[in-house]
């Protein structure tokens, strides 16, 4: 099928800019590390237990939350913004018989799976060295319903990021609403430290939002703090969010098409 | 030496110009520099809500060492961020060779054709929380004089860093992310020099330059500096700042030997 | 008249690194790295006086730019001497610098969002020239160019022509004793080229500046160059007047016709040398003065669709002129 064809292309593509996505990953890495650093000592000079956290499930953490993110969160939004709408590429899609959410879609995948890559090289070097830091489920029930939540999560980041890309259509810079956006992400998905270890009512807001779905979960899933119950449930509110977000993608590309073939850019 | 300081402030006269051109541009320089400036404040005030004393630090001097690290990467945007952003479009698509033309030093023309005023919102704001925060002690005249100094210094090392990987951009040409990941490595300044102690000696004698930059300066002003640790500051921005020239000279003629 | 430019013996070569495909290749590569050596100048020497204009003519990949970039000091030569301006170039002295200008192709210094007169300022911080020279070197050039009024306008507003313009003022302020002039009408249409043309000639005349263009067109050189070398393959094959050049390789015409119906070779073989013979095309190379002649009786004789007459290509006379030197 044409879709598969697109996603090999782009693998191809992906594996020739190895290095460069070596730097991603790096790029990833770095924050996540300084952070697990400062915990160690914060835990430290608590006496090793911070609200439930100890060194090990922090560590766990910040491991996880270094590999998820690099496979989950997508960069697709400067894409659309910057190069289809405003530079005007889009019309390329237009003309085309695919779906462009699908397009972008199977373009974007392959570069997640080389970050999702190397993210599994690093987990198993750590299973093999640092087995004690790391606190991962055993249970093959938990672990399957993690990896569906972890797919879940890509699917809803990928199709937030196409909503703020067709921001574009309305916004002459776009870029300073994505960063807007980059910035609440950082602090409610869970990339700067565990939800649970929020200011209890800025936690109680981060929950009712979509982004703590996107990584925060995924990775608390992982680690086997939940139980089953509260595993669908995770499920369920990622569906949710999903069909909302499919929903105002529709309405966004609807309206935004209609304004961009009316006027051009 | 007044040649380059004419050329200088000619290039400072047209980037200022150049501002005014793209109105929403501007503005949207100034809000990113606000974000992210507030960014850095909360986010140190979000980690420490359930800890008071991290690395010997309380929150009031971690919030403090953040307003600091705004000030010197506030000066250190201003100066020379957007240049280092060009680098890799210039070499990749060959004007390093106009630049190599022209009568002047080409590290000069490289580091300082871009300044970015809309930084100075960011040293203002860094200033504001610092001026609040030492308000119960403030600092000596000369201690104010002295943290200059290290400011500059700082600003200095940290631009050698940069220099130094961007350089490698002439023989790797399609590693343009590596700004992204020099932003990154910038952020391990934001956090205190002994936090990095705990790693082993080989991950922290590579980090220590990066660590050392506003650590340094921000003891200064808290009197928790030592004379050792200006030594290990001012002779360790020397040493990188040679290294990065010779390097850089080093490249340049790996460049005109190689490129066709 | 003083020669400026003096090369000697120039060789430039490259180390290409040879791999072999596949994963394989790549580990055989870590081991035992292979090399070949590509030679992109193989022993040239020339001189050039003050104020000659000379053209460097020859197909893409000969060699042409390269030897421009030694010139400049853009390259460092892997042997020989190369002198200019008594300056060894690849040294790039301040004051050797200040004395020559580059101008490569559609490479652009004028700040986009800026009037063109402010880069023109930002140059005369560079180039330290004086406020006298600056004004009366300007109003020289626009006047020469014709851009009084878009030197204030922002570089974003103007049309490519000025702005091409702009460039060359530009590169010229500092008023340069050797130009070097990379491919100059590469890209632009007929009339922009003539006028390109026309404003370096005019500015060689003025100001006896010594000028080396390099081109794959053979129009820039005969509009130019008394003086041409022609390179390829990294190596001199003349050096001399352009004149001499056409009388002995330019003497032909080629003609390439497309036919309605299916003719035989023989048909049209007694009219010139068959170059090409591909129904329905064929292209045959004939006499200059006789190209009008034989295209009428073509035209006449044969049910022809389409007929192209052109000067054999500057390809055709230096592949001409190498295999002769190889007999």
């Amino acid at each position: 099928m044409r879709y598969w064809k697109i996603f090999l292309l782009n693998c191809q593509t992906v594996m020739t800019e190895r290095a460069k996505s070596f730097v991603w990953f790096l790029v990833a890495l770095i924050p996540t590390s300084v952070l697990y650093l400062y915990w160690r000592g914060a835990l430290i000079s608590n006496g090793g237990n911070i609200s439930g956290w100890t060194i090990s499930t922090i560590s766990t953490y910040y491991l996880m939350l270094a590999i998820l993110y690099s496979f989950i969160m997508a960069h697709i939004e400067t894409s659309v913004a910057r190069e289809d709408i405003q530079q005007g590429e889009l019309t390329k899609f237009l003309v085309k018989p695919f779906s462009y959410y699908l397009l972008k879609f199977f373009a974007e995948t392959p570069w997640r799976m080389l970050e999702g890559f190397y993210g599994i090289v690093i987990l198993l070097l750590f299973t093999l060295f640092f087995k004690n830091l790391l606190v991962i489920t055993a249970d093959p029930i938990i672990f399957l319903l993690s990896l569906i939540i972890i797919i879940l999560a890509y699917i809803l980041s990928f199709t937030f990021k196409m909503i703020l890309g067709l921001s574009a259509f309305w916004l002459t810079d776009a870029r300073g609403f994505h960063q807007l956006f980059d910035a609440i992400i950082i602090i409610s998905a869970g990339l700067l430290l565990p939800l649970s270890l929020l200011p209890d009512f800025l936690a109680q807001i981060t929950y009712r939002l979509p982004f703590a779905y996107m990584v925060y979960f995924p990775i608390i899933s992982l680690q086997g703090t939940q139980n089953l119950q509260q595993l669908i449930y995770i499920i369920m509110m990622q569906l949710i969010w999903i069909s909302i977000m499919a929903y105002l993608y529709s309405v966004a590309w609807k309206k935004g098409v209609g304004k961009f073939t009316g006027i051009g850019q | 030496m007044k040649r380059y300081f004419k050329i200088y402030t000619t290039l400072l006269g047209m980037n200022f110009q150049t501002l005014t051109t793209y109105r929403a541009n501007f503005i949207n320089s100034i809000i990113s520099s606000i974000l992210w400036g507030s960014m850095t404040f909360i986010t140190i005030f979000i980690l420490t809500t359930r800890t008071n004393n991290v690395y010997g630090w309380t929150r009031e001097e971690l919030l403090l060492l953040t307003a600091i690290y705004n000030i010197i990467i506030g000066a250190f945007h201003m100066v020379f961020s957007k240049n280092f952003e060009r680098f890799s479009e210039i070499i990749h698509f060959g004007r390093l060779d106009g630049l190599l033309m022209k009568p002047v030093d080409p590290q000069f023309l490289m580091s300082f054709w871009f300044f970015n005023y809309t930084s100075l919102f960011r040293i203002i704001a860094g200033v504001v929380f610092a001026v609040l925060l030492l308000n119960s002690q403030p600092p000596s005249l000369l201690s104010l004089a002295l943290f200059a100094v290290l400011g500059l210094v700082g600003i200095a090392l940290m631009y050698s860093i940069w220099y130094m990987i961007s350089t490698l951009i002439i023989k790797f040409t399609n590693l343009s992310n590596i700004i992204d990941l020099l932003y990154q490595v910038n952020g391990f300044a934001r956090f205190p020099q002994e936090m990095f102690r705990q790693l082993n000696v080989f991950a922290f004698s590579f980090l220590l330059p990066i660590t050392i930059v506003v650590t340094v300066p921000t003891k200064l002003l808290i009197s928790k500096a030592t004379f050792a640790d200006f030594i290990l500051f001012l002779g360790t921005s020397v040493i990188f700042f040679i290294c990065a020239r010779m390097f850089w000279k080093f490249s340049l003629r790996y460049y005109t030997s190689a490129s066709g | 008249m003083s020669s400026i430019i003096q090369v000697n013996n120039l060789f430039k070569t490259y180390k290409i690194y040879k791999k072999d495909p596949g994963f394989k290749g790549s580990l055989k590569a870590l081991v035992n790295r292979q090399y070949e050596e590509l030679h992109a100048i193989k022993n040239i020497s020339f001189t050039i006086n003050q104020g000659e204009l000379v053209g460097f003519i020859g197909p893409n990949g000969a060699g042409k730019t390269t030897t421009l970039k030694c010139l400049s000091g853009l390259l460092y030569p892997s042997s020989g001497k190369v002198s200019v301006l008594g300056y060894t170039p690849f040294e790039r002295k301040s004051a050797f610098l200040k004395q020559i200008s580059l101008v490569m192709g559609q490479k652009n210094q004028l700040w986009w969002d800026l009037p063109a007169v402010d880069t023109f300022l930002l140059n005369k911080e560079i180039y330290e020239i004086s406020d006298e020279h600056y004004k009366k070197t300007l109003n020289d050039l626009v006047d020469l160019l014709d851009v009084k009024d878009v030197i204030n306008n922002q570089v974003r507003k103007l049309s490519l022509g000025q702005r091409m313009k702009c460039e060359l003022i530009a590169a010229l302020l500092h008023s340069p004793k050797v130009l070097f002039l990379d491919e100059p009408t590469i890209g632009l249409d007929v009339v922009m080229q003539k006028k390109l043309r026309d404003f370096i000639k005019e500015y060689n005349n003025k100001y006896g500046s010594t000028i080396i263009l390099t081109s794959h067109y053979m129009e820039d050189v005969r509009q130019l160059c008394k003086r041409v070398l022609v390179i390829d393959r990294g190596e001199l094959l003349f050096d001399g007047k352009l004149q001499d050049l056409i009388k002995e390789y330019n003497r032909y015409k080629l003609i390439t016709i497309i036919f309605e119906k299916e003719i035989k070779k023989k048909d049209i073989s007694k009219f010139g040398e068959i170059k090409e013979f591909e129904l329905p095309k064929a292209v045959l190379s004939v006499k200059r003065e006789e190209s009008s002649v034989i295209t009428s009786k073509l035209l006449a004789d044969f049910p022809i669709a389409d007929l192209n007459i052109e000067d054999v290509g500057i390809e055709d006379i230096v592949r001409d002129i190498f295999l002769k030197k190889r007999k």
